[in-house]
């Protein structure tokens, strides 16, 4: 199997078999590819080349999987308890009320969550308390396979082991359990098999005794190894037991067997008293290397200075608003046709990605159609007396439409170069003489906000969307438009609360540095100098604003 | 984790006596907004300059509402003093990392993120910002304390969860503070960048910077100069690890608050129970030492077989 994203391989050639009964651990680096092989295991993703192929037991239907990703709490749909147990688990919500006592509370209540009542919001709840409630829900009813990535990330150390004990159980009941983590003490007692990613290859496949046997030579690999086994081996040189993995009270008895045995190695021990301090000072020179090398690839007199904010910003900003208003106000099919020239050719003149050029327009497009089918159909019994088209008054929601185009356009070239801390300087200089300190600061601040937002809000409604596909599979339900469409406040409603809890967290932060006392920094901003490049922007605009005036 | 040097809480404690400590409260008790009672009452205590100071305890026990007081995000009754100063016109010396990081960042780039923070600094002390040349240096400068290896031009988005850490640092250092608050800021990230992150905190302890973790990761603990355990709206006095995992007379600390010691510690304290040998290391190079000194101690033992009954000291 291999995974690849764009043209970068992350995965490459992975091949494995497991069946039911095993719990095997994903190890790795972040980066090595732990996600994304968990994603593609999934379902979520599909890989570029190879298969991942289930086969049911004899006598079972098809092999259900349930996945928890990283930070699953982006799973809830922001409903009532009792509601998002009715969606995991495909049964009326009614009924989950009526067994709250009976079935609910005895899976919530040894992971801490016991008090919670099917009416309760788990959504307002703290972010460790829902990662909590989305396993006890998952772990309901978690079919032949369970997919989790880091389950034990941010728990406390209680619910911790109370999860891994729940996972052993679940893989004693016959499941399949697949788990990438990070802490390992623990579950490499309970798990069966330990998978080791490095570089987007696998490096190890064997049992949890055997991982901890060939710690040493995994290390080099590029593999995280556990503390336990970490410190048998930094004992074995000056005599303790052989690399390998100990239980802490193992540990201790066999130190306390071989104590007696072997006695003058001194000279052994001396020498892995010198071995430890180099492993000691790692960590600090491989981040001196890393920013070393990172320095070489990026010369600071290149930063900020990147070809598009080349550009006078201010200038770019008043030829492209002017434009706007200027085919806001003309509804002529020969102003349409000098809208998109002149856009066109501003697209072109400012260097606008092309991904994002095509993705507006592809979004403006579905509008497009609908918007033309809506007015120009005629749809019949009951609603009109026969079916019809027609085509002029398509063609006229079609004009009407096209300037949308341009505005989606317009707005990413307005938008998208402008860096929030060049926005936040600008309206700073603008109202400089107009408005009171203390209000411009409030209105430079706001303004670099907004722009340093539109992309987070980007990433955050795709991680919702994904989060929204995985928990449609875990209840065996497939994606399709209609369901999209019914579903859409299941994607909407957590998106808009994490939005709200993150822009909590920025006012926190912007209060607690108390920014909105400090004018905006333009010393780093690349000089505003009027060239002539930025002359023949402001000569396009204003030809086009013409042109459309003309036209009208 | 195990790459700490030794224990710097007994050293910075002698040296209180001649400089103000870095954070001192006095009858402080926090009521944050929209709750009845108060959440933390009537707690005093202070840190020395330099020193890294866990605080742990369960949900809800008022670890990050104590923080939130010390940045003004919550009212308090009470003192609060900062290297010796009233809070009030002291208080920019203290900054909090928040969750998620990407949430505190205002500027888009690195560079962007800490030129705002330099920003803030100088007009916090009432100095004009450094031109173009002197801000580039200093943000080099500060990407540099914090070993944050990335172009200075890289969109704050694009970092990952341990750059973005070092970069929150970077910020808080840059705007001028010296006492650093992270509430749980360790927490997703993965043990690679914890240990990094741990060895920074370190490293800035060693520079004169104060700072307060609060924490679950018990290895986090281990790194830490002094513990000081938060339960029920009231602080403990604070002690060294040493004693928050080992404890005194069969007792710890750790285990009243149901928080499983590290590994390093569960072997350790096996072998101590074995043997009556006073065997506390925080390190593994405290351990492997510890036991190389013992196997040692053993052969010292077999030469002169006449001191039988003498009480080991391991470590």
């Amino acid at each position: 199997m291999t995974v690849a994203r764009g043209e970068t391989p992350v995965l490459s050639n992975i091949s494995f078999e497991a069946s039911a009964g095993e719990w095997i651990l994903l190890v790795g680096r972040n980066g090595a590819g732990k996600s994304t092989l968990l994603d593609a295991l999934a379902g979520i993703s599909a890989p570029t080349a190879g298969e991942i192929a289930y086969r049911p037991q004899a006598g079972e239907g098809e092999v259900q999987r349930t996945y928890l990703p990283q930070a699953p709490e982006r799973l809830l749909f922001a409903t009532s308890a009792a509601e998002e147990f009715a969606a995991s688990l495909r049964m009326p919500s009614a009924e989950v009320w009526r067994g709250w006592g009976e079935w609910v509370v005895p899976r919530l209540a040894p992971l801490g969550l016991g008090h919670l009542k099917p009416d309760d919001l788990p959504s307002r709840l703290s972010t460790g308390m829902q990662r909590k409630f989305v396993y006890a829900m998952a772990l309901a009813r978690p079919g032949h396979v369970l997919i989790c990535d880091e389950p034990t990330s941010g728990l406390d150390a209680a619910s911790r082991a109370e999860l891994l004990d729940e996972i052993a159980r679940f893989v004693k009941q016959g499941g399949l359990a697949i788990t990438a983590l990070h802490d390992l003490d623990e579950a490499l007692f309970g798990a069966t098999r330990v998978l080791a990613l490095a570089h987007g290859r696998l490096v190890f496949d064997g049992t949890p005794q055997a991982f901890g046997e060939a710690a040493e030579a995994l290390k080099q690999d590029g593999v995280p190894i556990p503390p336990s086994v970490r410190l048998a081996l930094a004992l074995a040189p000056t005599g303790g037991p052989e690399p390998g993995l100990y239980r802490p009270e193992g540990l201790a008895t066999r130190l306390l067997e071989s104590q007696a045995g072997c006695g003058g190695e001194d000279t052994a021990a001396e020498a892995s008293r010198h071995d430890a301090q180099p492993a000691a000072a790692a960590p600090d020179a491989s981040s001196g290397l890393a920013y070393a090398a990172a320095g070489e690839a990026a010369p600071p007199e290149r930063s900020a200075e990147s070809s598009a904010s080349a550009f006078h910003p201010a200038l770019r900003w008043l030829a492209l608003t002017a434009l706007t208003i200027a085919i806001a106000l003309v509804h002529r099919p020969a102003g349409d046709l000098v809208a998109v020239i002149a856009t066109v050719a501003l697209l072109a003149a400012l260097r606008a990605p092309l991904r994002t050029t095509l993705r507006l327009t592809w979004t403006w497009g579905s509008f497009a159609i609908l918007a033309c089918a809506v007015s120009g159909l005629q749809l019949g019994p009951p609603f009109h007396a026969r079916w019809a088209f027609h085509p002029t008054a398509a063609k006229h929601t079609f004009l009407e439409v096209v300037p949308y185009w341009c505005f989606l356009q317009i707005g990413q070239l307005a938008l998208a170069r402008f860096s929030s801390l060049q926005f936040a300087a600008l309206v700073d200089g603008a109202l400089a003489r107009v408005v009171p300190r203390r209000q411009r600061l409030v209105a430079s601040w706001f303004g670099a906000l907004v722009t340093r937002f539109i992309p987070a809000v980007e990433v955050i409604y795709r991680e919702q969307w994904y989060a929204y596909r995985v928990r449609l599979q875990n209840a065996g339900r497939t994606l399709s438009t209609s369901r999209a469409l019914v579903d859409v406040a299941n994607v909407i409603a957590p998106f808009v609360i994490r939005m709200l809890r993150f822009g909590e967290a920025t006012a926190d932060a912007m209060e607690a540095r108390r920014l909105f006392e400090v004018p905006p920094p333009s010393a780093l901003l690349p000089e505003w100098r009027v060239r002539g490049r930025d002359l023949g922007v402001i000569a396009m605009a204003l030809l086009s604003i013409a042109l459309l005036v003309w036209t009208r | 984790m195990s790459n700490t040097p030794s224990n710097l809480f007994t050293q910075h404690r002698g040296a209180a006596g001649v400089e103000p400590p870095a954070l001192a409260w006095r009858r402080l008790s926090v009521t944050p907004p929209g709750a009845a009672k108060p959440v933390l009452s009537d707690v005093s205590g202070e840190i020395s300059r330099g020193c890294v100071m866990a605080f742990v305890g369960p949900n809800g026990a008022g670890k990050t509402t104590f923080f939130r007081a010390l940045v003004g995000l919550a009212r308090f009754q009470g003192e609060i003093d900062v290297h010796g100063k009233p809070w009030h016109t002291a208080r920019w010396r203290v900054q909090m990392g928040f969750q998620p990081p990407a949430a505190s960042f205002v500027g888009q780039t690195v560079e962007e993120e800490l030129a705002v923070a330099i920003a803030a600094r100088a007009a916090h002390l009432g100095k004009p910002t450094p031109d173009k040349d002197a801000l580039r240096r200093e943000i080099r400068g500060w990407m540099q304390t914090v070993g944050l290896g990335v172009p200075p031009d890289r969109p704050v988005d694009a970092l990952s969860g341990g750059e973005m850490a070092k970069l929150a640092v970077a910020g808080a250092l840059a705007s001028g503070a010296d006492i650093l608050l992270m509430d749980e800021t360790q927490a997703e990230l993965d043990p690679d960048a914890r240990s990094s992150m741990r060895a920074l905190f370190r490293q800035l302890a060693q520079t004169g910077r104060t700072v307060l973790l609060v924490t679950h990761d018990m290895d986090d603990v281990l790194a830490a100069d002094a513990v000081t355990v938060v339960k029920g709206g009231t602080m403990s006095e604070p002690m060294s690890p040493r004693a928050f995992f080992y404890g005194w007379d069969g007792h710890a600390p750790c285990d009243d608050l149901d928080l499983k010691p590290p590994y390093l510690v569960r072997a350790a304290r096996h072998i101590r129970e074995a043997t009556g040998a006073n065997f506390a290391p925080l390190t593994e190079q405290e351990f492997v030492e510890g036991w190389r000194r013992a196997v040692a101690g053993e052969i010292r033992d077999r030469r002169a077989r006449r001191d039988a009954g003498s009480v080991e000291h391991l470590v």
